[in-house]
C-alpha cells in the first residue's frame, strides 16, 4: 500500500490537488452565496448545475488523493514500522468508503434535481 | 570553562549520563578549537572517547552535537561557544561509546546511491587511451556536491533520517546522488533518477533544511534534493 501513488507522482498530485482545492472552495462559496435557496428542490437544482456538479465531483476525488498522500506521509514518518501496513490499509479502506459515499451522494443530487 | 559531556559505555553503564569537566580559563586560548579542549579533558579522564583524525575539517570523523548543533570539533572555536558547553554524540544513530556513534546506516545509504562514475554500459570496457573530457561548465555543475566529507552532521540532524535511517537515503547520500546525476560523463542518469523516485528513498525529505544549516562545509543538501526532484520531473516530461 505504501507504494500506491509514490515518489514524484505523489509529490505532483499533492501539489495539483492542493491548487485545485484552493481554487474550488472560494469559488464554490461565492457561487452558493449568490443563490437564493428556500426549498429543497431549489437546492438540488443549484447543486446539479452541470459545471458546479462536475467540479465538485473532481474535488471529491482530489480530496481523497490529497488525504491519501498527506496522511500516508504522516503515517510513514511517525508510526512504528510494524503498524504502518495495517494503518495504510485502514486509511485506504476509509478513504475508499468515504469516496464511495461521496460519489453516491453526488449522484443522488443529480437524480433528485 | 565548564563542559558537560555525554558519557556512556554500553558494556558497563546502565544508562548514559552527563559528566561535568572543567578547564582552566588560562588553558583556553583564543584560537583553540574544541577538539584541542577535548584532548586536554582526556588527560583528566583517559576513558573519555571521541573520534578525530585530520584536525583540519577534512576527514569528517569528529562530528558531534555541541550546544544543540552538529559541528566538527576540530574547526569549532571554543571561544565562540556558550559555557557550559554541552557535548553529546550526534543524534539518531546508536552510540558505541561516549561521543562515538555507529555510522553503518549512514554509510549504507551512501553506498545505495552508487556513488561512483558509470561512464560505460556494464558489459563495455572503458577506453583507457582517451580521457573523459568535460567542458569547464560541465565541471562547474559538480561544485557544491563533490566537497562532501561524509561527516554525517547533516543526516544526524535530519528528523526524516532519524525516523527512517534504513529507508530514507538522507541528505549526504542524496547530495552524492545529485553529484553523479548531473555529471556529464555518467550515462546512467535515467536509471539513477528512476531508482531515486521512491516514497522512502528521496521523498521522505520534507524540506526541513536542518541538513543545510548544519553542514560544516557550507554545502546545501536540501537544494540538491530539490534539484533531484525537478530533474525527475524533467525526465518524465522528456
Ligand atoms: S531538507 Fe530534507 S534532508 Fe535536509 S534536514 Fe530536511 S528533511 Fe532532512
Ligand atoms: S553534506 Fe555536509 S554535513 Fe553532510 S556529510 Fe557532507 S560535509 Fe557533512
Ligand atoms: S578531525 Fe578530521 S574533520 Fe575534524
Amino acid at each position: 500500500m505504501s507504494r500506491l501513488l509514490t515518489g514524484l507522482k505523489a509529490h505532483l498530485w499533492q501539489r495539483l490537488s492542493a491548487f485545485w482545492l484552493l481554487m474550488y472552495f472560494p469559488l464554490a462559496g461565492l457561487y452558493l452565496a449568490n443563490q437564493t435557496i428556500t426549498q429543497h428542490a431549489q437546492l438540488m437544482a443549484v447543486l446539479a448545475q452541470p459545471l458546479f456538479w462536475v467540479a465538485t465531483l473532481i474535488t471529491l476525488g482530489l480530496i481523497a488523493v490529497h488525504a491519501w498522500v498527506g496522511v500516508r506521509d504522516i503515517l510513514l514518518d511517525y508510526l512504528p514500522r510494524s503498524s504502518v501496513g495495517v494503518a495504510l490499509l485502514a486509511l485506504g479502506a476509509g478513504l475508499g468508503v468515504w469516496l464511495g459515499f461521496a460519489i453516491y451522494t453526488a449522484w443522488s443530487v443529480l437524480v433528485q434535481a | 570553562m565548564q563542559f558537560s559531556i555525554y558519557r556512556y559505555q554500553p558494556q558497563t553503564d546502565a544508562e548514559p549520563f552527563m559528566q561535568t569537566f572543567e578547564l582552566d580559563e588560562a588553558q583556553v586560548t583564543d584560537d583553540m578549537m574544541l577538539l584541542g579542549a577535548l584532548e586536554l579533558l582526556r588527560e583528566q579522564d583517559p576513558t573519555l572517547t571521541f573520534r578525530s583524525s585530520c584536525k583540519e575539517g577534512v576527514c569528517g570523523s569528529d562530528g558531534m552535537n555541541v550546544n544543540g548543533q552538529n559541528v566538527l570539533s576540530c574547526i569549532t572555536r571554543v571561544r565562540t561557544l556558550k559555557a557550559p558547553v554541552v557535548i553529546r554524540p550526534m543524534p539518531g544513530l546508536p552510540v558505541i561509546r561516549d561521543l562515538v556513534i555507529d555510522m553503518d546506516l549512514f554509510y549504507q545509504q551512501y553506498e545505495a546511491v552508487d556513488p561512483y562514475l558509470q561512464p560505460t554500459q556494464p558489459n563495455q570496457t572503458i577506453d583507457l587511451d582517451h580521457e573523459l573530457l568535460q567542458s569547464p561548465e560541465e565541471r562547474e555543475r559538480l561544485d557544491g556536491s563533490y566537497e562532501c566529507i561524509l561527516c554525517g552532521c547533516c543526516a544526524t540532524s535530519c528528523p526524516s533520517f532519524w525516523w527512517n535511517p534504513d529507508q530514507f537515503h538522507g541528505p549526504a547520500a542524496l547530495l552524492a546522488a545529485r553529484r553523479f546525476v548531473v555529471d556529464s560523463r555518467d550515462i546512467t542518469t535515467r536509471d539513477r533518477l528512476e531508482k531515486l523516485d521512491d516514497v522512502y528513498k528521496t521523498f521522505r525529505c520534507r524540506n526541513i533544511q536542518n541538513c543545510t544549516a548544519s553542514c560544516p562545509k557550507g554545502l546545501n543538501p536540501s537544494q540538491a534534493i530539490n534539484e533531484l526532484k525537478s530533474l525527475m520531473l524533467k525526465k518524465q516530461v522528456d
